[in-house]
């Protein structure tokens, strides 16, 4: 074997170790995102389980309310439904698109009840009502944190599917499309957190 | 237990692994060499007789034929070749592992289990991990959990603490108990304290080149050219013998590795079965989960195709086809006679309903205790302050007999402990902590907390504050140490923001002070890891004599306001000074201790070579364990010390 051989195969080695490491990367940055999702997965599910005891301390006291609680009821299921169906797959956009839609719908519910009880000072001073939207708007924080740092991770891994040497390989590395980022309709609201408080 | 000696022990392994390394790879361009020699000599002596009749010619002739092909040059160059092909194959997997346990934990079909879980299971062995950590003194790591995996089994990787997870399957979150998970745990922290974890994951690199060879001829029979032309067929042969060959090569190199690992990590399992009992004082419990491993179906295999090369971390032996030379654990039966010396030697079925009901049996009974306990300590609090006075809850906790395990977690009340799991919650408790009693400061602060406003931060950070100031001071490095997984759930960019802010509320005061400074340094050196390679700073100085003076400063400084007696603090200083290594120098007086200069000295001590800096920490042990108790500040100091220096955190048991 001559030098010039050996150093071509080096290179060829060298090559090869390099694409290795692209497809490895690639599966890492699509791990870290689909775990940040469970973060958001956890959260929301606490907000999901808060809303049927918000609905059912509001109702003992707004008997002539009942379309907007409904509502609420329905979008939280929907909601509910379609988070289910996020978290099985965080990489497609669709369903991305369908949990952003039914939290869009459910902030909408949440701020026609909290316009509603505007009426109902009784309801308003009631400590159960008053320590579940205390508890609501918490949950509201927290998942607009966990979902910055989702869509923190979903940046990291497109950013690097498009980069140079990468984008050559991602398609067929099973990577042929950017994951899509989080997020919610009406984003002013939720930072300022449902006006069910007081 | 000496965790120490284990952990030089674990060093020395290391020395005889590198041996047998050697070993083998001599080994390796021998039998290239020989493998190419047959390889030319069949083409060129005996052409027409075919490979077959060339074989037999060899066989029947004299070897001289063979060795007049022999050639120097060659077999340097092969040897070349074969050394680069070795060592870029340890440098890549190196590289890798350098990024810590995370990408192990990853590489196996693990995901992160949140610290803020509603899943009884995964709560369950986040708990038990949290008591583990609290038990032995170290941080709390992340928890991964394989859910595709249905063995009963669990490991523990990182290069350091500061980087390690453990990682369980699902098996074993569901078939074992909360005693038996205990065991389990306690024998994969262990491995972590002694040492065993970076020797694991050298041994994975090393395997990693030694079997790569292998890879590559597996690769070539593969692509050899299915038919070719008559002029091209010499070729196609030739590659399919170069590719046999590699395969023969791979194959020595397998089992060379196989020796190698299994003969260093064999003994080491023996150990961490042992520091398990010691942690847990319970030897039932993780003798019952080897005993569930040998009654269980699935066993403790996995199904990972990653496992191979890892199966050395693991608890229980993952693969089913290396058994004895090559079985990375001793047997069942071995391990679990040396803990239970008069077991009758039956295995453990359990019944799943069974199970499940012992489960919630033991959620209640764990429930019921939190409770009680809680009772009597607002019973005895409130007692005393009707008499007067102002009893610490803290302190009646720590008279009360409960499993020492428990203690550590029992001091902070459980609030705080819940928001310690949520990365908004840990953030908002970090920068609680570091609040300032001044008003004036505190406004400063709080408008630095209002620029790039994380929604609820602050309002959280307000709430929390009145149950932050009544916690002891004792339990503020346990609470910060308690956030850390939460804190490694942010994602990069949040947690630049958040170290920026950290900056920003400490020199809001225009100064930075101890208290301050030690909780900066123990969050950047457990969390820096997560989000980043770190680069270690370049080593400058080789011997003590170098620093002696920053030595000689710091140790002062250690020696003051670790409140020792005036009379004890000469004998103190002079023995963390011997025990450097270093002679002729003094304490310096209280007044010359400026935290300024002592911070730039610490950092200069984090710029010695590795070797050195065992001596330096072992001389700061020594001195502040002097007189036979270490006080917070001094353990305080010392973790931080360590940190700074990118040392293991020692063992602080007196």
């Amino acid at each position: 074997m001559e030098i010039g051989t050996i150093v071509f195969l080096v290179i060829v080695a060298a090559i090869i170790f390099y694409i290795v490491s692209i497809y490895n990367n690639l599966v890492t940055f699509k791990n870290r995102y689909q775990n940040a999702f469970s973060q958001i997965e956890v959260q929301l599910k606490r907000r999901y389980d808060l809303i049927p005891n918000l609905v059912e301390t509001a109702k003992g006291y707004m008997k002539h309310e009942r379309e907007t609680l409904e509502a609420v009821i329905s979008a939280r299921n929907e909601a509910s439904a379609m988070l289910k169906g996020a978290a099985a797959n965080p990489a497609s956009a669709s369903a991305m698109g369908n949990l952003a839609g039914a939290e869009g719908v459910l902030q909408g519910a949440l701020g026609r009840l909290s316009v509603v009880m505007e009426d109902y000072p009784d309801l308003k001073a009631n400590e159960n009502m008053m320590q579940l939207s205390e508890e609501l708007t918490t949950t509201e924080n927290r998942v607009a944190f966990a979902r910055q740092a989702f869509n923190d991770a979903v940046t990291a891994y497109n950013t690097f599917r498009q980069t140079f040497p990468p984008v050559f390989f991602a398609a067929n590395f099973g990577h042929p499309s950017d994951a899509s980022l989080l997020e919610f309709e009406d984003r002013v609201e939720i930072q300022a957190a449902p006006k069910v408080s007081f | 237990m000496d965790f120490f000696s284990q952990q030089d022990k674990a060093r020395r392994n290391t020395g005889v692994l590198v041996l047998l390394f050697v070993i083998a790879v001599l080994l390796l361009i021998t039998v290239t060499n020989l493998l190419v020699l047959l390889t030319l000599w069949s083409f060129d002596g005996s052409a027409d007789g075919g490979l077959r009749g060339g074989v037999a010619a060899l066989v029947y002739q004299d070897t001289g034929v063979l060795l007049s092909q022999m050639d120097w040059e060659r077999f340097f160059l092969i040897g070349m070749a074969v050394a680069g092909v070795v060592f870029c194959a340890i440098i890549y997997k190196w590289l890798q592992l350098a990024e810590g346990g995370k990408r192990i934990a990853e590489s196996l079909g693990g995901s992160r289990i949140h610290p803020n879980t509603d899943d009884v299971d995964k709560k369950r062995v986040l708990n038990v991990v949290e008591e583990m950590a609290i038990a032995s003194g170290m941080p709390v790591p992340s928890v991964y959990l394989m859910e595709a995996e249905y063995g009963i089994n669990a490991f523990a990787a990182g290069n350091t603490p500061a980087d390690a997870v453990v990682g369980v399957t699902l098996g074993c979150i569901q078939k074992l108990n909360r005693e038996q998970l205990q065991g389990v745990i306690a024998h994969e922290f262990s491995h972590i304290l002694n040492g065993d974890m970076r020797l694991n994951l050298r041994l994975i690199a090393i395997l990693h080149g030694i079997v790569f060879i292998g890879s590559v001829g597996e690769l070539l029979l593969r692509f050899r050219p299915r038919s070719g032309s008559s002029s091209k067929r010499g070729g196609g042969a030739q590659l399919f013998m170069l590719g046999f060959a590699l395969v023969v090569v791979g194959w020595l190199g397998t089992f060379f590795g196989n020796l190698i690992r299994s003969s260093v990590s064999r003994q080491r399992e023996y150990l961490a079965d042992a520091s398990a009992v010691q942690f847990t004082r319970n030897p039932q419990g993780i003798s019952d989960a080897l005993k569930i491993i040998g009654g269980h179906s699935y066993g403790a295999e996995l199904t990972s195709p990653n496992t191979g090369e890892v199966s050395h971390l693991f608890f229980g032996r993952s693969l089913k086809s290396l058994t004895g030379l090559f079985s990375t654990h001793p047997p069942l039966l071995e391990r679990i006679a040396r803990i239970e010396p008069d077991w009758d030697g039956s295995y453990i079925y359990a019944k799943p309903s069974e199970l499940k009901k012992q489960k919630s049996r033991e959620d209640a009974a764990e429930a019921e205790r939190r409770e009680r306990q809680q009772k009597l300590i607002n019973a005895a609090v409130l007692g005393a302050a009707i008499a007067g006075e102002k009893l610490d809850p803290a302190e009646l906790m720590l008279t009360s007999d409960v499993n020492a395990v428990h203690q550590g977690l029992k001091q902070i009340p459980d609030r705080l402990q819940q928001q310690a799991r949520e990365p908004l919650g840990a953030m908002a408790l970090i920068f609680g902590l570091l609040q300032s009693d001044a008003a004036k400061v505190r406004d400063k602060q709080s408008a630095y907390l209002q620029q790039q406003a994380t929604p609820g931060l602050i309002e959280l950070i307000a709430e929390l504050k009145e149950e932050l100031q009544t916690l002891s001071r004792e339990m503020h490095f346990p609470l910060l140490e308690l956030t850390l997984p939460a804190l490694k759930c942010m994602s990069r960019e949040q947690y630049q923001l958040f170290k920026h802010r950290l900056l920003l509320l400490m020199r809001a005061d225009d100064n930075i002070d101890l208290y301050e400074w030690c909780l900066y340094q123990l969050l950047r050196h457990y969390l820096d890891p997560e989000f980043g390679r770190v680069k270690a700073s370049r080593p400058k100085f080789k011997v003590a004599q170098q620093i002696s003076e920053e030595y000689r400063l710091v140790l002062s400084m250690l020696v003051h306001r670790g409140h020792h007696e005036p009379k004890d603090a000469e004998k103190a200083f002079n023995r963390g000074i011997g025990s450097a290594g270093l002679y002729n120098l003094t304490l310096l007086p209280e007044s010359a201790c400026d935290l300024e200069v002592f911070k730039k000295a610490v950092t200069k001590l984090g710029c010695c070579y590795p070797t050195l800096k065992p001596k330096l920490i072992k001389g700061f042990e020594n001195c502040v364990k002097q007189d036979g108790k270490i006080t917070l500040i001094e353990r305080e100091m010392l973790t931080s010390i360590a940190a700074v220096m990118d040392s293991p955190i020692p063992n602080l048991e007196v």
